[in-house]
């Protein structure tokens, strides 16, 4: 597999533009094979100075240093999930597709999984989450991974970009089909970057400013996975004054 | 062991968890180390304080980018000159000709470098 197949930039499918010069196109490659090798650098570069720290720095007790490897841990956890992620695109691209794992799921389960996963994002920017202490068991049928790959891409950009912001977080039961609505008061997504929203390593220029490092495959993915699923995702939002994300997954 | 006392540095680092770890090391070395979290508070503080003895400043920020921020030093003549290494994750050909051609001392990769080194990066520039 070689690099232009990994990223899928072979062809001008699901908004990636192909330009006529081979040059131009081996750069656009370049930018985001770069992003993303620094997007795996930064937390493989807290690993080893957490790990550095405690083997050379000086003896700051144990449970200093156990705070310090378990930061170190995190960051090791989160450049694995970023290879995933990048795999999980590839096989997504590559011509066979990819084999969903199908079973019965509860939409709540895994609603709740992401949540306490983003715990430390939704503390770290104070954001006010509104979401029902009980949620009405939500069967739907689907590959548990790929959902969970899907929405927390979801949860995790209403976290990001709404500090010290409100997320309304919403799961109902319409016709056939559950519905997530997420729903936060954050910066917002400008007209233009709207256009370009599904395109794989797409960023907002507003997001970057809040948070230059994050780079993943985005709403490409979450799209696509959704899409497998027989569900539709549809995104409404204006700059500065926040998002609405609704999901529909056909319950079973 | 470096000897930075009576030094002044200002760390500009988003990544909370590297700005401590790397102040800490700093510390040991006696070094007396500000932080500052996005390029913006970096701009306000270096014009609020005396001349630091050395910046260190990462690329990708929040608000304003590490290459603004040196535009705006140049641009004011009370802190010009200030010596800056960058230190970044990037590391590109164009990133660093650009990061020389804007003024700066050393151009570091914080993931291919140890603590340990990067304390003797800034010992060389603040001897």
């Amino acid at each position: 597999m070689n690099l232009f197949s990994i990223f899928g930039l072979g062809g001008n499918s699901h908004g990636v533009r192909k330009t006529e010069s081979s040059g131009k196109e081996e750069h656009f490659t370049d930018t985001y094979i770069l992003a993303l090798v620094h997007k795996l650098r930064t937390p493989l570069n807290a690993a080893r100075w957490a790990l550095d720290s405690v083997i050379h720095g000086d003896d700051t007790g144990k449970e200093a240093q156990r705070e310090i490897l378990n930061e170190g841990y995190n960051k090791i956890i989160s450049a694995i999930n970023t290879v995933n992620e990048i795999l999980k695109a590839a096989e997504m691209d590559s011509k066979d597709g990819v084999d969903l794992k199908k079973e019965k799921l509860n939409l709540c389960d895994i609603v709740d999984d992401i949540l306490k996963t983003l715990g430390y994002l939704i503390k770290r920017n104070e954001i006010k989450l509104e979401y029902g202490d009980k949620c009405n068991p939500t069967i739907i049928f689907g590959d548990r991974e790929m959902l969970d790959l899907s929405l927390t891409n979801l949860f995790d950009n209403a976290f990001r970009y709404s500090p010290k912001g409100n997320v309304f977080v919403a799961l109902t039961r319409e016709g056939g089909m559950a519905k997530l609505v997420i729903k936060d008061d954050g910066i917002g997504i400008d007209k233009e970057d709207m256009s370009h929203l599904y395109e794989k390593f797409h960023r907002g220029k507003n997001a970057k400013v809040v948070d230059p490092n994050e780079n993943g495959v985005g709403l490409y993915a979450t799209k696509k996975i959704i899409e497998m699923h027989g569900g539709k995702i549809e995104v409404d939002s204006e700059l500065n004054k926040g998002t609405t994300v609704e999901v529909d997954l056909p319950i079973d | 062991m470096a000897d930075f006392t009576n030094k002044r540095i200002l760390l500009v680092e988003d990544d909370n968890f590297l700005s401590e770890l790397l102040s800490k090391k700093l510390m040991e070395s006696k070094a007396n180390v500000m932080r500052a979290a996005d390029g913006e508070e970096a701009i306000t503080m270096v014009k609020a304080n005396p001349k630091f003895d050395l910046i260190l400043l990462d690329l990708m920020l929040p608000k304003v980018g590490g290459f603004e921020v040196m535009e705006a030093i140049n641009a004011d003549p009370k802190i010009a000159g200030t010596p800056i290494i960058i230190l970044s994750n990037l590391g590109q050909k164009n990133d660093v000709e650009k990061g020389v051609s804007l003024g700066a001392k050393k151009f570091l990769v914080k993931a291919i470098l140890s603590l340990d080194e990067i304390v003797d990066a800034v010992a060389e520039i603040i001897k």
